[in-house]
This record gives C-alpha cells, structure tokens and sequence, in this order.
C-alpha cells in the first residue's frame, strides 16, 4: 500500500512536469545539503530540483549511511510553490507538500534481514535566498522544513520535523 | 542585494504595511532536540508549550517562551498569512545560545471582536555551548488586537 502511495506521489509529480500546462522555461538545481531530523545532528545528504516557470517546483532530498549491518536513508518528494510575502527579490518564501520515505534496513551475515520503510505526508515550508544570480545560472541557499503530523498524537500538536540546509547550483534552460 | 539593503532600511522606518497592535498567546509542544515533539501537557500548566508574542504596528514582534526563546523580528503578511524573520536568544535542552529564527502562521478572520485563531510554525537556527541547535514550534492559538 505504501509502495503504491509512493509511486502515486511520483506519478503525480511528473504528471505536473511533463503535462501540457508546463511551461517552456525549466530551472534545473543540484545542491549539497545537512539534514537535521529533530536530534540536533547534521547528515550529509543532496537536493536535486526541477522548478517551473510558474513558480512550482519538485524537489527530491536525500541523505543516507551505512553503519554495520544497518543501512537507512531518508528521501523526500516535495512540490511547493513561491509565497510573494517578503519585500527583497533574493528572499523568498516557499509551500507545499512533502511526501516522505524513511528507510531502514538490517542484513547481518548470518540469521534474517529485515527492512522498513516509513511513509509520511507532511507540510514544506521553506526560506531561500540568492547568493549570486548571471544570466542562467544562480547560486542559491535554502532553508526548508518538512513538518509532518505524529499520527493519532498529532491530535494533542506532537509533530516530527526533518530541516534540510542546502547550498545550490541552478541553471535556467 | 543594493536594492535589499534599501528595502532593509525602508523597514526599519516604519514602511511596513501598517497593522493593528496584537498579542498572540499560543500554546503547543516545542521540539528540544530529543526527536520530534512531545504531546502537549493536559491539563495544559507545562508553561515550556506556551508562547507569547507582543506584535506592534510596525509588524515588529517580540517572542517570549521558554523554548525556542526569547526572540525579536519583523512580521510580513500577505492576506492571512504572515511570515516572520528574527534573532535572539534561544533555549533548549543543550542549553542557552544565540540563533536567527523564521516563522510561518495563519491567522483567521476576525470573531467577538478583536480575536483571531492563529496557527504557527516558528523554528531556530543557534549555537549554543555545545554546538548547533535547531529548536521548532507548532503553536496554535488566538491572537487579540489592543
């Protein structure tokens, strides 16, 4: 089920991309990222997005390790879009929705490997900034947030959070 | 980023689109850097889920909380919506530090008057004696124009 849901998030993902009301110009970004999931720890991880000229955009952040036998990774879908809130150019203000995988797996070399992947639906909210801009191409830093409800405890406001930091390269085609 | 520091200094001398006076009481479970939130204290007397926010005319706001902080910062709006950048002190389970901080909130239409429902996400960017440190809220509460 949560396979499907996932590959729904794709399929709707690029539905918006590739469907005939998609713009012509395309910004394209790939950036280095920290991850940081509620526990004050920075993990490596990369951004990779396709923003369109309507001011949506679709977002993919990663970030994994392997540790012994243990593999995890955490990767999420975004599309938000701009929020014209703040008075400078360079600032902008973005939403949207995130749909998220975090995987875990254990492969010991003797006995069973097991694995789990954890589906969420969560709100991006997100601050960006530009460093640098020349003719197609931009600099960029980012400070996005995907909030996402606790389950039934989201009734009493408990919420996990999962801030991505990225430094940015973006070209225009 | 000529035309930033202009639009900075417009700001700063009250160019802002002029709101009322209000202050927000909004209660709801930070995030300490221990995972993600813990449920909010029932019956609600854990004065760590609640914050203040005393907003001014001039969309200026000052936070009082006991985490993330006590925090200073300039308030946009568009329609309902605000969005909020700051600075100042910040508190968490690590400690006391020093961070810039974003928010991000609804405000709803006007009922008995002068209140409004809000709903907030504010969060910290710090460093604190023992490193980095990102506290964040989900708040919700009323805000009520004076």
């Amino acid at each position: 089920m949560f396979r499907s849901l996932f590959a729904g998030g794709l399929a709707i993902a690029l539905v918006g991309i590739l469907g005939p009301d998609a713009e012509a110009q395309i910004r394209l970004q790939a950036g280095e990222s920290m991850l940081e999931q509620g526990d004050f720890l920075l993990a490596p991880g990369v951004q990779l997005s396709l923003g369109l000229a309507d001011g949506s955009r679709y977002r993919l952040d990663f970030s994994g390790r392997r540790f012994g036998s243990f593999l995890e990774s955490t990767t999420m879908i975004s599309r938000d879009e701009t929020l014209k809130i703040f008075p400078w150019p360079e600032v902008s203000a973005r939403y949207g929705v995130t749909l998220l995988d975090a995987y875990t797996s254990y492969k010991p070399q003797q006995g069973k490997a097991e694995e789990v992947h954890d589906f969420n639906l969560g709100l991006s909210l997100g601050l960006g900034y530009r460093l640098w801009q020349g003719q197609d191409w931009a600099i960029n830093a980012e400070w996005n947030s995907q909030i996402f409800a606790a389950g039934f405890a989201f009734l009493v406001l408990t919420t996990a959070r999962k801030t991505v930091f990225t430094l940015g390269a973006e070209v225009s085609l | 980023m000529k035309r930033s520091w202009i639009a900075v200094g417009l700001w700063m001398v009250g160019h802002s689109q002029v709101h009322a006076e209000q202050l927000n009481v909004l209660i709801g479970p930070p995030s300490l850097g221990q995972g993600g939130s813990n449920p909010v204290s029932i019956p609600p007397f854990n004065p760590v889920d609640w914050q203040l926010t005393y907003v001014t005319e001039e969309q200026h706001e000052w936070v009082v909380s006991l985490v993330p902080g006590l925090l200073f910062g300039q308030r946009f709006t568009y329609e309902n919506l605000y969005a909020a950048l700051g600075a100042g002190l910040l508190v968490t389970s690590s400690g006391l530090g020093l961070g810039v901080n974003h928010a991000y909130g609804y405000e709803s239409k006007p009922f008995l008057g002068k209140f409004r429902y809000q709903i907030e996400y504010r969060q910290v960017i710090g460093v604190g004696r023992y490193g980095w440190q990102f506290p964040y809220s989900f708040r919700m509460g009323v805000s009520y124009a004076l």
